[in-house]
C-alpha cells in the first residue's frame, strides 16, 4: 500500500471528476467484463472455451482503444483486441456502423492472431450516438482448411490454413445474417460446436452491452465517456512511474525459433529485442529479428504487441489491464519481419513459435532491468491435434482431439525456484484431464508426471517438465503439431543452466520409432503404439553450485533430481541411507570438494 | 421439562453458544476458544449456560478443526496410492495459476510430498473394464513401507475408479489387514466422479484431516458427556447439514469450510419464518463479507468449493463467496491517486485508527464513526471507547487531503467503495446465475452487516434489507436449523435418447440403500428420512451441468423426457437461451439423504413501549445524497416496541451491532423482531 503524502499528489483521475466515482466505475467495468466471460463459458460449446478459457473480453472506446479487459482471460488474445476493434471500424467504416449491428472477424492481417481466434464486436449506442464497443473473442476448435483444427504446419500462406472472415455483419440492425452463418458452418468440421461457440460470443457481447447501458443510465454519458479515457490514463500513469524508476539504458536479448518448417534450410530464426528505457517510456525494438518465414511461425503486429504486453503485465501485476499499457511504449518492427506477418503469410503456429520467443526476450530484457520481478525461460507451448475415427460402442464418428500441456516455469532471483506445472504465460489455458479425454476420445494415457532431471539447474532451479506418454487405441489417425523448443533449450541466467525442451516421439525403443516432432503436419500413426510426449522445464537462475545442499537433497528425496545429477551438476554428494524411511545423507566433505 | 437445542460454534478466538427452547426462548453465550484443546472451550460454554444439561436433547457443533488442519498444513502424515503413472496428479493440478500475471507467485505445497505418493500397477478404462489387474503383492509391499514410515492415513485414488470400484475396494481390504488402525479413504467411496484431479484432491484432503478430526470427535463426545448432556451430538458440515460424530470421522473433509454455512442456514430459517423466499445473505465481520443466495427458500449449493487455491473439494457445499470488505477494511490511495477500500484489513490489532491501539490507517469503522453512524460511547455496548479525533485525523491525512475532498466526503467515499465491492460480489452470485437481485431481499448480519446492508440493498435496487434480531449471533443460531444431510453420487455418462436405464436404477437403488443404512445408524426413524434422486444433465460434450430432480421410481422414457424438459426450462432461465434439438446426456446420479431433526421455532416478540422511550440521542450524521449533515435519531433496539415505523435517517444501536437507516428509507419491526428496511421507489 502506498502512503499518500500531503504534497500535491499525482493523480490520473480526470480534472473535476469525483475520485470515488472513478474507482466505483473502474470496478463496475471489471465486473461487466467478468460477466461477459461467465456468459461465454456457459453458452459456448467447445471445451477450448469452457474448460481451457481460451478467450478474451473487453470494452473499447469509439476509437477502438481498450479501456478495460478481463484479467483472467487468455493473455495473448487480450492484447490484440484494440487492433481487432480498430479493424472493424476501418473495415465497416465508422459512418456505416449502426445501432443493432454485430460484427464478426478473424482476419489476422487486420488485427487478429490466427484464424481460430474469432471476434465478435458489438457497437454500443446511447441516445442515438455510438459511444463504445464491446468485444469477445474465442478460439474455435476448427475454422476449416486442409488440417483438422486448422493448425497446418505445412501451410505456406493463409490459403493453406483456414477460412478468413474479414470484418462483416453477423447481425445488421437487428437482422441475423443467416447466409454468412451458413457459409461459415459449411466450411468447418464441427458445425454444431461452432454454432454454439458463435452464439456464446454474441451472448457474451450482449451481456457487456447491457451492463454498459445500466451504467450509462445511472451515471450519464459524459461521466462514462470521461471515465473510459481516465482508465487508460490511470494505467499509463502507474506504468510510467514504474518505468521512470529504471535508469535510462538499452538492454538486449536474443532467442531463436528452432526452424522454419517450410524453408529448405534447418537454420533457426532469430527473434531479437532491444529495450531502451527513456525517461518514463520504453522502446521495444524487434528490428534484429529475422524476416517473414515461409511456414506458419509468423506473428502479426497485433500478436507481437499483445505478447509484449502480457509480460509487462506479469512484471507489474497490480496495474489495471487496458490500452494504457500500449501508451507507455513504442513498438519498432521492420516491414519484412517474422513478428510482422503480412497477408497472406501463414500464422497458425504463432502462439507456440514467435509469440513464445517474444515472451522469452521480454523476460531476458527484464532480467536485466528488474531482476527481482522476472524469470528465466519458461516452458514453450505445444499444440497437438489428433484426427481420426472413433468406432467405440459401434459408433463411427470423426473426432479432433486437442492436447496441450503445462510445464516448468523459469527460476527467479528473489522469488526462488521456478514453479512446476504451469501453462505457458501468454497462453494461460487450463489442461484437460486423462479421465475426460479417455471418455470422449479413443486415447489411453499411460500416466503423467514430473520428469526427473528436466529442470534447468540453478541456485534457484527452474520448474520440472512433464512426461505424458499416450496411445491412440482405435484405427489409423493423423497428428498435427505446432510447437517449438525441440532443438534450442529454455535458457537459464546468471550462471543458471538451460532446461530441455519439448519432444514428441512415436513408438520409442521399437523398430518403428520416429520423431514426430512438435512442428509437423499429417503424421500418420497406427493404433496402440506408444507416443512419448515431453513438455519442457524452465531455465535455472544462478550457479547450481550455490544451491542450498538441503534443497538439492529435497529434490533427490522426491525423485525429481537423480543422485548423479546432484553430484555432477549441483556438486552435492548424496548417499541413500534407507530407502524405506527415505533417509538420505549429504556427504559434506565430498560436497565441499565438489564445490571448490 | 422444557427441551432445549444447543449449538456451539468454535472459531479461532471465540466459542459461541446459542440455546433455543421448544418455547422459543433464546439464550446466548460466548467464551474464549481454547486451542488446541477446543473441546474445553465448548465445555466452558456449556457450563456457563443457564440450562440443565439434562434438558438438552440436541447438541449441535460447528468446528474449524479440519479447516485449520488443511490450511495450516497440520493434518496427519498421509500416503497416497495411485495408479501406476499417476502419482503426480495431486501436484500437477490443472495447469492454471491463481494470479494470471504474477511471476513472483508460488503455488501452495501439495498435501502429500512426492516421496509419500506411491504407485500401484493396475488400470481400468473409462467404461470400467479392467485393462491391468491389481498387483496385490505390490500393495502389500507398499503397506509395509507405509507402516515403517509411520503414516497415520492413506488415500487411494485410482484412474476411473468411479466406473469400477473393485480395485480400490480390494486395496482397502488389504490395508485393513496390513495396517490396522490406519485411517484409509478410497476415492470411490469419497467422491466417485471424474475427473482424476478433483477426485484425488478431495480424497487426499479427507485422509489428511481424518485422524485429526477423529481425535477431536472423541474428545468432544467425552466432554459433552461429562457436561451431562444426554442428547444426540450432531456435527455441522459445509453442505448445510449435520452428521453424527461417527459419520464426520468417515467424511472428515465435509466439516471443512463449514464456518459460513451457519449464517446462511439462519438466513434461510428467518426468511422462511417471515415469508421471504428469495434472500441474499450478507455476513460481515472485521475483515470479510460472506455472501450466499437463497432461492425459493433453499440455499444454493456448489460442488466447486476451494478452501484454498489448488485444493478443490467436490462435496456439495453451500455456495458462499467471501470478499475482503468489513469493519477493518482500509481506505487507501494508490500511486496514480486512485482510491480503494480493502481488501487489506487493520484486523483486531492495531485495528481501526479510532481504537487508539496505534493504528493510523482509515478503516470503514473510522468512516462510520466520523459520519455519526457509530457513536464513540456506544460501540459494543460501550465496552470499547472510540476516538473520533483519531478517526478524523487518519481520514484527513490519508484519504481526504490527497483526493482533495472534505473529510465527510472522503469518509463516505471509503464506505461507498466498500458498498460497491459488495454489490459487485452479489451481482456475481445473482446476475451471473440468471437471478435478478431486484427480486431478492438482502439479509445483513455479523457485527458489521447492519451498518452496510441498507446502502448495498439500495445500490442493487433490492426489495428491502432485513436485519435479524441478534445479528452478531446469527451464525451459531443457524446451526440449530440444520437437518442431517448426506450426499451420494455415482458417475453415469449416458445419452438421454439411449439412456442406460438398468444401470441408473441399480445405482439409485444402491445409493438409497447406503443412505438409509447411514441415517438409520444415526438414529433416524424412517418417517423422518427424506430421499431425493437427482440427475445431472448437460448438452452432450458441454461441461456445465444442471441438477434435475427425478421421481423416486424406476426411470422410464416418460420420466426421462420430463427431466429433459425441466432441463431446457432451467437452462433457459440461467443462460437466456436454449437448444431444444441438441442432444443431452447424464453426467452423474445423486441421492440426497435428509434426516429431519426437530426445528426450534421463533417466537413472536410482542413488545410494548413507545418510540420516544427507546430514543437514546440525537445528533448530526452525514449522508451526501441527502445534502450533507442531517439530524439523526439514535434508538436502543432492546427498548423498541414491535409494529412501529422509523423514518431514516436513524441509527439503531444494540450490544453486538448497529443498524443504519439512511434518509429516504423506512424501518419496520415485524412481529418476530426482525428489522425490515424498505426504500422509497424514487430514492432508487
Amino acid at each position: 500500500m502506498n502512503q499518500a503524502s500531503t504534497e500535491k499528489p499525482v493523480t490520473a483521475i480526470p480534472e473535476g471528476f469525483n475520485p470515488i466515482t472513478f474507482e466505483v466505475l473502474s470496478n463496475a467495468f471489471s465486473s461487466a467484463i467478468d460477466e461477459m466471460g461467465v456468459v461465454l463459458e456457459k453458452v459456448a460449446f467447445s471445451t477450448v472455451t469452457s474448460e481451457a478459457h481460451d478467450y478474451s473480453c473487453a470494452i473499447a472506446n469509439v476509437k477502438g482503444e481498450v479501456v478495460s479487459r478481463g484479467v483472467g482471460d487468455l493473455p495473448l488474445i487480450g492484447g490484440t483486441i484494440s487492433f481487432r476493434v480498430k479493424a472493424v471500424i476501418d473495415g465497416i467504416g465508422l459512418e456505416n456502423i449502426k445501432d443493432g449491428d454485430v460484427y464478426i472477424h478473424n482476419d489476422p492481417y487486420m488485427g487478429g492472431t490466427h484464424l481460430q481466434d474469432v471476434s465478435i464486436v458489438l457497437p454500443v449506442f446511447w441516445e442515438g450516438k455510438l459511444i463504445a464497443f464491446v468485444q469477445t473473442c474465442s478460439h474455435w476448435p476448427d475454422v476449416g482448411g486442409p488440417v483438422p483444427g486448422s493448425f497446418n504446419s505445412e501451410a505456406t500462406s493463409s490459403h493453406g490454413e483456414a477460412l478468413i472472415i474479414p470484418p462483416m455483419h453477423i447481425i445488421r440492425e437487428g437482422e441475423w445474417n443467416a447466409q454468412l452463418e451458413r457459409m461459415i458452418l459449411r466450411n468447418v468440421r464441427v458445425p454444431e460446436t461452432i454454432a454454439g461457440d458463435l452464439r456464446g460470443l454474441i451472448e457474451s457481447a450482449r451481456a457487456g452491452d447491457s451492463q454498459l447501458r445500466k451504467l450509462l443510465s445511472k451515471y450519464g454519458k459524459a461521466t462514462i465517456m470521461q471515465a473510459m479515457d481516465g482508465f487508460m490514463s490511470y494505467t499509463h500513469t502507474l506504468l510510467s512511474q514504474e518505468i521512470e524508476k529504471l535508469p535510462d539504458q538499452t538492454v538486449s536479448w536474443t532467442d531463436y525459433i528452432d526452424r522454419d518448417p517450410c524453408a529448405e534450410s534447418d537454420d533457426p530464426i532469430t527473434v531479437g529485442l532491444d529495450i531502451t528505457v527513456k525517461g518514463d517510456r520504453l522502446i521495444l525494438d524487434y528490428s534484429r529479428s529475422g524476416p517473414q518465414a515461409n511456414g506458419p511461425v509468423n506473428c502479426t503486429i497485433a500478436a507481437t504487441s499483445s505478447a509484449s504486453v502480457a509480460v509487462l503485465k506479469a512484471i507489474f501485476p497490480t496495474i489495471p489491464l487496458n490500452d494504457g499499457f500500449e501508451r507507455a511504449f513504442d513498438l519498432v518492427l521492420p516491414d519484412d519481419c517474422v513478428l510482422n506477418a503480412q497477408y497472406p503469410a501463414p500464422v497458425s503456429g504463432h502462439a507456440a513459435n514467435s509469440a513464445e520467443k517474444i515472451v522469452s526476450c521480454m523476460h531476458g530484457c527484464f532480467m536485466q532491468l528488474t531482476p527481482e520481478r522476472a524469470m528465466c525461460a519458461p516452458t514453450n507451448l505445444v499444440n497437438i491435434s489428433v484426427f481420426g475415427q472413433d468406432t467405440r460402442g459401434g459408433r463411427c464418428d470423426d473426432y479432433v482431439m486437442y492436447l496441450w500441456l503445462a510445464g516448468g516455469w523459469g527460476g527467479r532471483s528473489n522469488a526462488g525456484d521456478g514453479s512446476t506445472y504451469m501453462m505457458p504465460l501468454a497462453a494461460g489455458t487450463r489442461l484437460l484431464f486423462a479421465e475426460m479425454l479417455e471418455r470422449v476420445y479413443p486415447v489411453l494415457v499411460d500416466g503423467y508426471g514430473l520428469m526427473t532431471d528436466s529442470e534447468g539447474a540453478g541456485k534457484h532451479r527452474g520448474g520440472f517438465g512433464l512426461h505424458w506418454p499416450f496411445r491412440i487405441t482405435e484405427n489409423n489417425y493423423t497428428i498435427n503439431t505446432q510447437g517449438d523448443r525441440e532443438v534450442i533449450e529454455n535458457w537459464g541466467y546468471a550462471g543458471g543452466k538451460p532446461a530441455i525442451g519439448n519432444r514428441l516421439i512415436y513408438a520409442p525403443g521399437t523398430d518403428a520409432e520416429e520423431n514426430i516432432s512438435v512442428m509437423r503436419a499429417n503424421f500418420k500413426g497406427k493404433p496402440g503404439q506408444l507416443i512419448d510426449y515431453w513438455q519442457g522445464g524452465g531455465g535455472g537462475w544462478g550457479n547450481p553450485l550455490e544451491r542450498e545442499p538441503e534443497s538439492v537433497l529435497a529434490d533427490v528425496r522426491d525423485g525429481l533430481v537423480s543422485i548423479e545429477r546432484a553430484r555432477d551438476v549441483y556438486g552435492v554428494e548424496i548417499e541413500l541411507i534407507d530407502n524405506v524411511s527415505q533417509i538420505y545423507n549429504i556427504d559434506q566433505a565430498k560436497t565441499s570438494a565438489l564445490r571448490e | 421439562m422444557v427441551k432445549w437445542s444447543v449449538a456451539t460454534d468454535t472459531g479461532g478466538t471465540f466459542t459461541d453458544l446459542i440455546a433455543l427452547s421448544e418455547n422459543g426462548d433464546i439464550k446466548v453465550g460466548k467464551t474464549p476458544s481454547t486451542p488446541p484443546d477446543f473441546e474445553e472451550g465448548v465445555l466452558n460454554a456449556v457450563n456457563q449456560l443457564d440450562v440443565d444439561p439434562g434438558d438438552v436433547h440436541l447438541f449441535y457443533h460447528g468446528t474449524t478443526v479440519s479447516t485449520n488442519a488443511l490450511l495450516t498444513r497440520t493434518g496427519s502424515k498421509t500416503a497416497l496410492l495411485s495408479t501406476k503413472g499417476f502419482r503426480d496428479v495431486l501436484e500437477v493440478r490443472d495447469g492454471s495459476r491463481e494470479e494470471m500475471y504474477d511471476i513472483t507467485w508460488n503455488p501452495p505445497e501439495p498435501l502429500i510430498p512426492r516421496y509419500d505418493r506411491m504407485e500401484v500397477p493396475e488400470r481400468v478404462n473409462y467404461a470400467g473394464e479392467i485393462l491391468n489387474s491389481l498387483d496385490e503383492g505390490e500393495v502389500r509391499r507398499l503397506a509395509g513401507l507405509i507402516k515403517k514410515r509411520g503414516h497415520e492415513a492413506v488415500a487411494v485414488c485410482f484412474i476411473h475408479a468411479y466406473a469400477n470400484t473393485s480395485h480400490e475396494r480390494r486395496v482397502k481390504e488389504i490395508l485393513a489387514e496390513e495396517l490396522p488402525g490406519v485411517y484409509v479413504s478410497i476415492s470411490s467411496e469419497i467422491m466417485p466422479e471424474p475427473p482424476e484431479y478433483e477426485r484425488t484432491t478431495t480424497t487426499v484432503a479427507n485422509a489428511y484431516v481424518g485422524p485429526v478430526l477423529s481425535r477431536y470427535m472423541s474428545k468432544l463426545s467425552a466432554a459433552v458427556q461429562e457436561a451431562g448432556v444426554k442428547g444426540a451430538v450432531l456435527i455441522m458440515h459445509s453442505g448445510g447439514g449435520t452428521m453424527t460424530p461417527e459419520s464426520a470421522v468417515k467424511y472428515a473433509i465435509r466439516t471443512a469450510t463449514s464456518g459460513p454455512a451457519g449464517g446462511v442456514l439462519a438466513a434461510e430459517a428467518i426468511a422462511g419464518t417471515i415469508g421471504r423466499p428469495n434472500v441474499v445473505s450478507l455476513d460481515i465481520g472485521g475483515t470479510s463479507a460472506d455472501i450466499a443466495t437463497i432461492e425459493n427458500g433453499k440455499p444454493r449449493l456448489t460442488d466447486e468449493q476451494q478452501p484454498e487455491w489448488g485444493l478443490p473439494l467436490r462435496f456439495p457445499a453451500i455456495d458462499v463467496v467471501a470478499i475482503g470488505a468489513g469493519g477493518g477494511s482500509i481506505g487507501w490511495i494508490d500511486a496514480a491517486g486512485v482510491p480503494h477500500t480493502g481488501p487489506q484489513s487493520a484486523g483486531a490489532r492495531p485495528g481501526p485508527a479510532c481504537y487508539n491501539q496505534g493504528g493510523d490507517l482509515p478503516t470503514t469503522t473510522d468512516a462510520n464513526l466520523y459520519l455519526g453512524r457509530l457513536r464513540p460511547d456506544h460501540f459494543l455496548g460501550g465496552r470499547i471507547k472510540l476516538r473520533k479525533d483519531l478517526a478524523e485525523q487518519s481520514i484527513l491525512k490519508r484519504f481526504a487531503q490527497p483526493l482533495g475532498l472534505s473529510v465527510a466526503d472522503a469518509a463516505e467515499g471509503i464506505l461507498r467503495i466498500a458498498n460497491e465491492n459488495m454489490a459487485n460480489a452479489i451481482r456475481k452470485q445473482t446476475v451471473h446465475r440468471g437471478l435478478d437481485p431486484r427480486e431478492f431481499s438482502l439479509m445483513g448480519f455479523g457485527g458489521a452487516g447492519p451498518l452496510f446492508s441498507a446502502a448495498v440493498a439500495q445500490e442493487l435496487q433490492m426489495k428491502e434489507a432485513i436485519i435479524p434480531a441478534n445479528p452478531g449471533a446469527t451464525s451459531a443460531l443457524g446451526i440449530l436449523f440444520a437437518d442431517a444431510r448426506h450426499d451420494f453420487v455415482r458417475s453415469l455418462i449416458s445419452p438421454a435418447t439411449d439412456f442406460d436405464y438398468p444401470q441408473a436404477d441399480a445405482y439409485f437403488a444402491e445409493m438409497e440403500a447406503q443412505a438409509l443404512e447411514l441415517l438409520r445408524s444415526e438414529g433416524f426413524r424412517d418417517s423422518d428420512i427424506e430421499l431425493k434422486r437427482i440427475l445431472d444433465l448437460r448438452y452432450i460434450s458441454q461441461v456445465r451441468t444442471l441438477q434435475i430432480e427425478v421421481p423416486r421410481a424406476r426411470l422410464t422414457e416418460t420420466s426421462m423426457s420430463q427431466a429433459v424438459e425441466e432441463f431446457h426450462t432451467a437452462y433457459e432461465k440461467e443462460f437466456h437461451y436454449v437448444l431444444r434439438e441438441f442432444p443431452l446426456e447424464s453426467r452423474s446420479l445423486r441421492v440426497v439423504a435428509i434426516g429431519k431433526t426437530e426445528k426450534p421455532k421463533f417466537r413472536k416478540h410482542e413488545k410494548n413501549g413507545t418510540l420516544e422511550g427507546a430514543l437514546s440521542g440525537e445528533q448530526d450524521s452525514y449522508f451526501g445524497a441527502a445534502g450533507g449533515w442531517v439530524k439523526t435519531k439514535y434508538y436502543d433496539r432492546d427498548k423498541l416496541p414491535t409494529g412501529i415505523k422509523i423514518e431514516g435517517p436513524a441509527v439503531i444501536e444494540q450490544f453486538d451491532s448497529t443498524t443504519v437507516v439512511p434518509p429516504g428509507a423506512t424501518l419496520e419491526i415485524e412481529p418476530f423482531g426482525n428489522f425490515i428496511i424498505s426504500f422509497e421507489k424514487d430514492a432508487q
